[in-house]
């Protein structure tokens, strides 16, 4: 029992992190996706008032 | 300045998380009753009392929004929403994974499970409405008033193992209670302050991303007008 006890212990304090760090991907990818999105359209505006 | 406060939390929250974890697995001993998975109490309780914490700022910032139709009370609100979520989906899996063992069944629709199950559909609701919504002061607005209207489950959840009369699966609280060894209260409330500290660099994170997607709405429109 106590084995078990512990095994599941294991997995709750590791399911934990990783719906965290999944979080953490989540806001990382998304955060280079619009930090991509702004550069593309800064260019697009600097293009388009000096024609 | 934002960045060196995220730095900081993040660090502090990992050495203080390190340290309790130290003293969870290594210095305290089994719950009498439980075994060893009665340690799950120090992730599944500060998980749902995080993610309430940052319900309610939520529920503050919608309100503020509400009032001044500042758009930095929107950001706030959904920035915290989004980790709340996560802190809540920590407390439904751990709890799953600790029913499993205890009662020998994952999951029950008792009052207590059912609500807070409840609470993250609601505002998991909030966040797919959200990108449905063009107008940028349509759906600041539509949010401030669902976040405001699905934090009326939290007292529910709250209640739901303190009526006398509802019958619930989940344990009594074990801290108003005084059932809870009082060495276990230190790691406990540690727990709850290192989520929050994770939880407030995730927030400030998010934050960003929300002003940098105000700049690309307004670089669309510049777009568009020139």
């Amino acid at each position: 029992m106590d084995v078990i006890n512990q095994t599941y212990l294991f997995y709750g304090y590791t399911a934990a992190w990783i719906i965290v760090l999944g979080f953490v991907l989540i806001l990382v990818r998304r955060g280079q996706r619009i930090d991509r999105e702004l550069s593309r359209l800064k260019s697009l505006v600097e293009d388009k008032e000096s024609k | 300045m934002r960045d060196k406060a995220v730095y900081i939390l993040g660090i502090l929250g990992t050495v203080l998380m390190a340290w309790n974890l130290h003293t969870i697995f290594v210095g305290l001993g089994d719950e009498a009753a439980q075994g060893a998975i009665g340690k799950m109490l120090f992730i599944h309780v500060p998980a749902a009392i995080t993610a309430y914490t940052f319900y309610a700022v939520a529920v503050v910032c919608s309100v503020g929004f509400l009032v001044s139709k500042d758009f930095k009370y929107d950001s706030v609100a959904v920035s915290a929403i989004e980790v709340a979520q996560t802190f809540t989906l920590v407390n439904l899996v751990t709890g799953s994974i600790w029913g499993h063992i205890i009662w020998g069944i994952w999951w029950t629709w008792d009052l207590r499970l059912t609500s807070q199950f409840m609470c993250f559909m609601l505002y998991l609701g909030y966040l797919l409405m959200r990108p449905a919504i063009v107008e940028a002061t349509q759906r600041a607005t539509m949010s401030a008033i669902l976040a405001i209207f699905a934090a009326a489950d939290i007292p529910l959840v709250v209640m739901a193992i303190r009526l006398h009369n509802v019958r619930t699966q989940h344990p009594a609280p074990v801290l108003e209670t005084g059932g809870v060894d009082p060495t276990w209260r230190l790691p406990l409330l540690m727990g709850y302050i290192v989520l929050v500290l994770i939880g407030s660099a995730l927030v400030l994170v998010r934050l960003r991303q929300e002003t940098v997607h105000r700049e690309i709405d307004s670089l669309r429109r510049e777009l568009h007008a020139i």
